[in-house]
């Protein structure tokens, strides 16, 4: 007598656990560090690499290399305030063995300020793997001023959402 | 199956024509012309992270360059390697050095092993970003010509993050080298 897919009536059918496929979904940062902007000469800005880790679905770390990370900058005080498309930015291009990478540089160069000026820095993620792009959540908003930065990052799990602050903010 | 084999050479053509389009740009393949060429697109990224702000004052914020910029300078490839040193040594405009540097790494080839050195041999703090980019570039570089510069700065750095960088940049060449995978 046929049962289920093939399986005799009465036979036990075999029991596989769900798999849980990992998908990119955060950038956690773990840390920063103050750079220089390398601003030409009479400009004058303050920038900071900040470095990430990639974070599943769940929040959990993914040791994965070849995740490309994308960025969407914009820049509320230009016009237009925002890049045409997303771009990769990481260094190194796609992730480590363990899932890291790093944004730098992160900052604005003033020309000749006279005053502790600032703009508003928006950034928002993608990650590219395995022939699909998918979204990431985490977003970052930024005050790049001559003088120092904030760089608040945010939209992760808790525990991943960080503000940096490095120089002097008006 | 005719019309079969006609869409796959119209589509390996479009392709083969795209590629094509995006360096048959630079003309003819004399010095000059690659070196307008490798300005044109360093200048013309600059000046897309440079707005007036509405307080009149100019602003440059840094964005990583579009995925076409990099094509075209992969596409010039060594070639372009000449003019991308001028510009790292008298460019002076904001941000300039990076993109620089980038360049360096996207066109490939052992002539991008000395001026990276140099920006790694250079002392402070403040280069530790540059020096991130710079031991990245290297790993378009052949793999025997870049390994002693990584190993100098295994040797001599002691910023973290440039360890880090420099064991992971160290990692991916000596892979290279084991597969014979040189750029």
């Amino acid at each position: 007598m046929q049962g289920v897919g093939g399986y005799c009536a009465g036979q036990l059918l075999p029991v596989t656990a769900p798999i849980t496929v990992q998908v990119p979904k955060y950038f956690g940062p773990t840390g920063y560090d103050p750079v220089s902007c390398l601003c030409d000469s009479g400009s004058v800005g303050a920038c900071i690499e900040v470095q990430y880790q990639t974070l599943d679905q769940a929040g959990a770390a993914m040791q994965a290399s070849g995740i490309t990370p994308q960025e969407l900058v914009c820049v509320s005080q230009f016009d237009p305030p925002c890049q045409e498309g997303y771009s990769q930015f990481a260094t190194p291009p796609t992730t480590t063995s363990t899932g890291t990478f790093v944004d730098t540089p992160l900052g604005t160069c003033f020309e000749n300020p006279k005053s502790n000026v600032c703009v508003n820095v928006t950034q928002q993620f993608q990650a590219a793997f395995g022939g699909q792009t998918d979204p990431i959540s985490t977003l970052t908003t930024r005050l790049d001023c001559a003088y120092g930065e904030q760089n608040q990052v945010y939209g992760n799990p808790s525990g991943f959402n960080q503000t940096y602050s490095y120089g002097t903010l008006p | 199956m005719r019309q079969a084999w006609l869409c796959i050479s119209l589509y390996v053509c479009t392709f083969a024509a795209a590629a094509l389009g995006q360096c048959a740009a630079t003309g003819p393949r004399t010095p000059d012309s690659i070196g307008d060429e490798v300005s044109r697109i360093y200048n013309e990224t600059l000046d897309g992270m440079r707005h007036t702000l509405p307080s009149g004052v100019v602003a440059t914020t840094w964005r990583a360059p579009s995925d076409s910029v990099r094509a075209q300078i992969e596409c010039l490839g060594p070639a372009a390697v000449p003019a991308i040193i001028e510009l790292l040594q008298t460019s002076h405009r904001s941000f300039g050095p990076y993109l620089a540097v980038r360049m360096l790494g996207w066109a490939g080839g052992p002539g991008i092993v000395p001026p990276l050195a140099e920006i790694l041999s250079r002392s402070g703090d403040p280069l530790v970003g540059l020096k991130i980019e710079a031991l990245e570039s290297l790993v378009s570089a052949p793999p025997d010509k870049a390994l002693p510069i990584v190993q100098k700065v295994l040797r001599t750095e002691k910023n973290g993050m440039l360890l880090q960088q420099a064991a992971s940049v160290e990692a991916r060449l000596e892979g290279q080298l084991q597969d014979g995978t040189i750029r």
